[in-house]
């Protein structure tokens, strides 16, 4: 038996409660749960969880990290798990369907035929309609490992959820986060706390922080929006600058994805080739370059949304330390963004705890508004000229 | 439309009407005429308001190289007393190789020096306004014909009702719709031709919003919705107009072309977000443009009658720049 702090465990990051329930289905199979559910905030490290369990439950010795099972499933090369990752906004039909074909085989050779599911809460209703069948009466070598926010109907239809067993996931504490980034990634230790305690509990966030200039320079100027907004003009510019930087991180994140993958679809077609049969295959591949085309597109509205959401929680985290800067009297409460508590004061004079308040819910409200498909520019205008100073 | 066949070798011509595009267009009849006669003619073309006779005496005079001349006077009813007599003292006695066109915009004025070119053989160009339904009709009809093309009776009518009485937009509708349908022309392709103009009519509802026309504004909504015109498109037309107005209005410079290049936009972009900001206040337009992303919302899923969601969003707008414009704004409608 692998020791907590051992093997695939070191991947989770200040999640002591669930390496213990994981570890302890390890080590009684004949309770074998065929459906689990990962949830927990953003980078609170879901995705993560699942892949070493998965690994655990492949590896003869109850995820070593080190033997072949384990390494291949972290490597995601392991022929029986299977990861789904939605490219883009969410899981279709189509790729539920290769799913339960998958999940009808035995394993090819490990120990269980393992399907991962991230961001289940991007199923389509037909996808989680198809998935739901199968966890009703699971093949007995199939395991399920869904991974979604939270609970809530929203994010996992009632019906999966009562079919599953629930690994709640906590945001990982500052301390913890600061020392993987010290111990595994090398991060000088005065780097990794600030990034650690600007990152909001999300690890992957903490660890960009940490290493990439740019991701720094990016917070920054999200970060200098509020004190920004002293006129029309200015909150204008906000928006644009935020929409603006939004679209640069899509473009730098698809470009090289997107024209790799063009090229190596267009090699397996034969695009470029001679020879008979090439124009007959080139014209199916039309479609399927078609195809690709419109899921790169909606991976790059993913990614643009998430980056533009990421930057209105940071936002929101500032509003908040305002909240609480201006409420609490004395004792240090804890913020959002320690580096920035001089703002937050500033905007607490500014603002109290009510135009706080009132701030924070038109992020909310932006939130939605681009969940719900409302144009980026559009919506963060609306926003900004709502978080104006008063003059 | 009673225009006199155009007559290149006539040494004199007057255009004459209120109708501007008509006179453009025989303007450019002669011109076209004498370069077909004269490839090499010498074209000037003058406005006559506050033009000195020395400069009309010039390109009058005999050409020492020869060769033909086409001069074009522009707008004589404004010309000076002066101006007038020399034109009429020419008419006396015009030089073979010259043809002079004076352009008069109608009315009274200056009706002597028309007379006084009619009376010396000169060929005239009538330019009426176009006032009635049945004159754009007849318009419309004349267009077509012009550009090789039919058009049902339904499909005439269904394009003025649609246009109303802008000469060029019903001339540009008529070449666009023989260009697109080929010869002949009916109420389909007509309304089909309007579904193609989708962003022309989101943008032409949000000009009448901004300028706080509210009974104009519905009444577009209506007429675009009618024509299948997607809801998304005329609340991304309502954001833009909002937005370009916010931002002209933003700034402290009402420099054109300062505004220009800060904004990088067109200078006419500039000018037309400028009307549209008049009447304005900041408060106002920040407000508005929290309609417009409510809006942007409504029209993606999240009302359950998108249609009721423009309206809506339509009379919040104009009542907003009536309780926080500046000074009586919209007080002419
Ligand atoms: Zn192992």
């Amino acid at each position: 038996m692998v020791a907590p702090t051992e093997g695939v465990w070191t991947q989770l990051v200040g999640q002591p409660a669930v390496v213990a329930d994981l570890r302890a289905a390890i080590a009684d199979p004949a309770a074998m749960t065929h459906a689990w559910l990962f949830t927990g905030p953003p980078g609170s490290g879901r995705s993560v969880a699942a892949r070493a369990f998965a690994a655990a439950l492949q590896c003869p010795a109850g995820g070593d990290g080190t033997c072949h099972e384990c390494r291949t499933v972290l490597a995601g090369t392991h022929a029986d798990v299977h990861v789904v990752v939605p490219d883009g906004l969410s899981i279709g039909a189509e790729e539920a369907r290769g799913l339960i074909r998958v999940a009808g085989r035995a394993p090819s050779g490990g120990r269980w035929q393992v399907l991962v599911v991230e961001d289940a809460d991007r199923m389509t209703e037909s996808a989680s309609n198809a998935i739901l069948k199968m966890i009703e009466e699971p093949p007995p070598r199939t395991v399920f490992l869904l991974c979604a926010p939270s609970l809530h109907p929203d994010d996992v239809p009632v019906t999966i959820r009562s079919r599953c067993r629930v690994i709640g996931l906590r945001t990982p504490p500052v301390e913890a986060i600061a020392d993987v980034l010290v111990h595994r990634d090398g991060v000088d230790p005065a780097l990794a706390a600030w990034s650690a305690a600007a990152s909001g509990g999300h690890v992957g966030r903490a660890r960009r922080l940490a290493r990439d200039e740019d991701a720094r320079l990016a917070r920054k100027a999200v970060l200098d929006v509020p004190l920004r907004l002293v006129s029309l003009a200015a909150c204008l510019d906000a928006a644009d600058d935020l929409v603006g930087s939004a679209k640069e991180e899509t473009e730098a994140a698809t470009e090289a994805l997107d024209g790799s993958e063009t090229e190596a679809l267009k090699a397996s077609l034969g695009v470029g080739a001679r020879g008979p049969g090439v124009v007959a295959a080139t014209r199916g591949g039309a479609g399927q370059l078609k195809e690709l085309e419109r899921r790169q597109k909606s991976r790059a509205t993913r990614i643009g949304r998430d980056s533009l959401d990421r930057a209105l929680v940071d936002l929101a985290g500032l509003y908040r330390d305002a909240l609480v800067l201006d409420a609490a009297a004395g004792a240090p409460p804890q913020l959002n963004h320690p580096d920035r508590r001089a703002d937050a004061e500033e905007l607490a004079r500014r603002i109290g705890a009510e135009g706080a308040l009132r701030r924070i819910d038109a992020i909310l409200a932006c939130r939605h508004s681009l969940e719900r498909n409302v144009k980026p520019q559009v919506a963060l205008e609306a926003l900004t000229v709502a978080l104006r100073l008063p003059s | 439309m009673p225009a006199a066949p155009v007559e290149p070798t006539s040494r004199l011509r007057v255009v004459i009407g209120e109708e501007e595009l008509l006179r453009a267009r025989a303007v450019g009849a002669v011109r076209s005429a004498v370069l077909g006669h004269h490839p090499d003619a010498e074209l000037h073309e003058l406005a006559a308001l506050g033009l000195p006779i020395g400069q009309l005496a010039d390109v009058l005079a005999p050409s020492l190289f020869g060769g033909h001349r086409l001069v074009v006077v522009t707008g004589v009813q404004e010309s000076a007393g002066a101006l007038a007599d020399a034109l009429t003292g020419y008419a006396k006695d015009p030089d073979p190789d010259l043809t002079l066109v004076i352009v008069h915009a109608g009315g009274k004025r200056n009706e002597a020096l028309v007379k006084s070119f009619k009376a010396a053989g000169a060929a005239v160009d009538e330019c009426p306004k176009v006032s009635s339904v049945g004159d754009r009709i007849a318009f419309v009809r004349h267009e077509v014909r012009r550009l090789g093309g039919r058009i049902t009776p339904d499909a005439v009518t269904a394009l003025v009702d649609a246009i109303g009485a802008d000469l060029r937009s019903l001339s540009a509708a008529a070449s666009q719709l023989v260009s697109d349908f080929g010869g002949s022309i009916d109420a389909d392709d007509v309304a089909r031709f309007h579904r193609g103009q989708a962003e022309v009519t989101g943008f032409t509802v949000a000009e009448r919003v901004l300028t706080g026309d509210r009974a104009g504004s519905i009444e577009m909504l209506r007429w675009a919705l009618d024509r299948g015109v997607a809801h998304v498109l005329i609340a991304d037309a309502i954001a833009d107009g909002v937005r370009t107005a916010a931002r002209v209005a933003s700034l402290s410079s009402s420099n054109p072309g300062d505004l220009a290049r800060t904004l990088k936009m067109p200078p006419w972009k500039v000018k037309k977000a400028q009307a549209q900001a008049r009447g304005w206040s900041i408060e106002g337009l920040q407000q508005a443009l929290g309609v417009a992303a409510d809006l942007n919302a409504d029209v993606k899923g999240a009302a359950a009658s998108a249609d009721y969601a423009l309206e809506r969003a339509i009379r919040r707008i104009v009542t907003i720049r009536i309780e926080t414009g500046r000074g009586r704004t919209g007080a002419r409608r």
